[in-house]
């Protein structure tokens, strides 16, 4: 079966995923299964998350395992897997000398975009993402964020099926980051969108399903809701004055604190209660990531 | 394919540097060929038509004597120096045909001393005495201008289009490295087979683009004011080529110079686009793509002796590309017993390796780690 544009498809496999550098194994028979809606990729550094993108995105191949399009291995027609996809590095690549429009065309060129449509997308993409009045400006002239945004574009160009973006929001001030959420959820209704980003806060409305990923394997994959349960009961929460605060901190997997001024406000994660002061509170995504990589983090 | 070769091309010349070693260069030939024009006056050397054929004894004989008889000392008139000109031409051709029957007889001695006519020896030095013995008597002709058309490759020419590719092209893929382009680019349709196809027809147009202008501009002033006549001259007239064994005009040998310097220019070009699909930084890109041309310069620099250089020197791309060393002399090698004519089997090796060449391109980018 032939990958084609337009046709509507809805499963993205990832089966049994290795990818081997010379000292180090990246990716560890890494399995996951997708469908149209947008994905978080959280993990520490290290953990895998930019090379099963790169490996989504044919950027590089992996040593073991396959991917699957409605059940077709892709590599059987990378260059048409390639024409549905979008995708956003995280170091992203210009060409400094290039206006913004020149840049996109040859970006859509690139991409096969019929030239007598690529123009209407490029203006058009401009318009969604604030960028017309930038068009014909240099693109070394412009800010990390200008610059984001049109790395966004770039991989909206062929009006892909899948997106896969390696932290989308890095260089976005948070104004720019909500319209990047509004974006993404508008586009995601017929997409396969995988994020991969450090800050949960940005996937964590959006997110269909959370794939947590640490070295090179994948712990969990679930709905925000779901993933929660393992620390459901687990999240406590307190106001102290600073001096417990150090010693709460060595018992502890502190997940926030938060200085008050006058007192801090700490999260605890604890099978148990850690003190009376202390009270059961709602488990979110911070807390989840600290549960799992906190130890690793420090 | 078309849309992405001309964005390739657009990428290549969007560099200042080669418009600045492009102006650098056409104002160096420029002086070149004032200079050349300041000394010699080439209308002083052309040959009158009812001479403007090959050597005999008849008019060795008749010209040469008419000619001392007018030799004055002092200051010459054009006239007078059109005379002495004429005189050398015709001097010059009964010695360059004297030349010849003495290398064809002393081929034709050895050939005879051969016994065993199945040996490459035998076979190389029949092949050899067939050729000179089809050399026509060399022509009264002087070579002042044309000297310089057909020397221009072998010296400033190859010079200046090596580093205009160097400077053009070295960098063409390592660039994408650098800039982090290389993610986006492959992971697009067209990323991976055809931007670099459409990389390798950009080099080439770039090169042919160049060899053209040096070629065209050195070549037009020259042509336009030397006399036709010496586009059927023999190629044994001009001094550097007097033992070449090939039956080619000046015209013709100009044709063959071009396409073997543009051929070999072109060979150069994709190999330097290989090392840039190689490099990740820009200077080692230069650097290794500057030595592939200049190493066998300098081992030629430093191993000459009388016309024989070393195997290495025979084989490099910079022979091919000067494209004169591969005609001047009777050249061949032995491949399973028989004689092989130099350009042809190096000319071939090249060909031969430039699919390798090709397909190295296409691995390397494609399977170079992105950052």
């Amino acid at each position: 079966m032939k990958i084609q544009r337009g046709v509507y498809f809805l499963e993205l496999k990832i089966e049994g995923i290795t990818k081997n550098y010379k000292n180090n194994t990246a990716l560890d028979n890494f399995y996951c299964q997708l469908n149209s809606g947008i994905y978080g990729l959280v993990g520490p550094n290290g953990a895998g998350k930019t090379t099963l993108l790169r490996i989504l995105a044919t950027i590089i191949k992996p040593t073991k395992g396959r991917i699957l399009i409605d059940g077709e291995d892709i590599t059987l027609n990378e260059e048409d897997y390639r024409s549905i996809i979008g995708y956003l590095p995280q170091k992203l690549g210009f060409y400094r000398d290039y206006t913004v429009t020149r840049f996109l065309t040859y970006i859509s060129n690139l991409k096969g975009v019929d030239k007598n449509l690529s123009k209407d997308k490029i203006n058009n993409l401009l318009r969604l993402l604030n960028l017309s009045e930038y068009k014909d400006k240099k693109i070394k002239t412009l800010s990390e964020g200008i610059k984001q945004r049109i790395g966004i574009a770039q991989a909206l160009l062929n009006n892909p099926r899948i997106l896969i973006f390696d932290e989308p929001t890095l260089n976005l001030d948070p104004k720019e980051r909500i319209n990047f959420k509004n974006l993404i959820s508008r586009l995601s209704s017929d997409k396969i969108i995988i994020i991969s980003t450090h800050i949960i806060s940005d996937i964590e409305c959006l997110s269909k399903e959370i794939i947590l990923i640490k070295k090179g394997e994948k712990i969990i994959q679930d709905t925000p809701m779901e993933i929660l349960k393992p620390i459901e009961n687990k999240v406590w929460e307190a106001t102290i004055d600073e001096k417990s605060l150090l010693e709460l901190q060595n018992n502890y997997l502190v997940t926030d604190i938060k200085n008050n001024g006058t007192d801090i406000r700490i999260r605890i994660i604890s099978d148990t209660k850690p003190d009376v002061d202390f009270y059961l509170t709602n488990p979110v995504l911070d807390d989840l990531y600290m549960y799992y990589f906190g130890k690793e983090n420090d | 394919m078309l849309v992405l070769t001309k964005c390739e091309l657009g990428k290549i010349f969007q560099k200042k540097i080669i418009y600045m070693a492009l102006f650098l260069f056409l104002i160096l030939s420029s002086i070149n060929i004032y200079n050349s024009f300041q000394i010699y006056d080439y209308d002083l050397y052309s040959i009158p038509k009812d001479l403007q054929k090959p050597i005999t004894e008849n008019i060795f004989e008749n010209k040469i004597k008419n000619i001392n008889e007018g030799y004055i000392y002092g200051e010459l008139t054009d006239s007078e120096k059109k005379s002495v000109n004429l005189y050398t031409a015709i001097s010059d051709a009964k010695n360059n045909y004297d030349s010849l029957i003495i290398e064809k007889n002393s081929i034709l001695e050895q050939l005879n001393t051969i016994t065993n006519k199945s040996t490459f020896n035998y076979r190389n030095t029949k092949l050899q005495y067939e050729m000179f013995n089809k050399i026509p008597r060399p022509y009264i002709f002087n070579e002042q201008g044309w000297y310089e058309v057909v020397n221009y490759i072998n010296q400033n020419g190859m010079l200046y289009v090596c580093i205009l590719i160097i400077l053009g092209i070295s960098t063409a893929i390592t660039s994408e490295y650098s800039t982090y382009m290389d993610s986006i680019i492959k992971s697009s349709k067209k990323g991976k087979k055809q931007f670099i196809t459409a990389k390798i027809y950009a080099s080439i147009i770039y090169t042919v683009i160049i060899s053209l202008i040096f070629s065209a501009f050195n070549s037009i002033p020259y042509l336009m004011s030397l006399d036709n006549y010496g586009y059927n001259v023999p190629i044994q007239n001009i001094y550097d080529f007097i033992h070449s064994p090939y039956l080619l005009t000046i015209g013709q040998y100009l044709v063959v110079q071009f396409l073997v310097h543009l051929a070999g220019a072109i060979i150069f070009s994709l190999i330097v686009l290989l090392v840039s699909a190689l490099c990740r930084s820009m200077l080692t890109s230069i650097f290794l793509s500057s030595s592939i041309w200049a190493l066998p310069l300098v081992i030629e620099q430093y191993t000459y002796v009388e016309d024989k250089t070393p195997g290495i020197i025979d084989f490099s791309l910079t022979n091919i590309i000067k494209a004169a060393p591969l005609f001047r002399t009777y050249k061949t090698y032995n491949i399973l017993g028989y004689p092989v004519l130099y350009p042809y089997l190096v000319i071939g090796i090249y060909i031969i390796l430039v699919p390798v060449i090709l397909y190295l391109v296409y691995y390397f980018f494609k399977n170079k780690h992105v950052q």
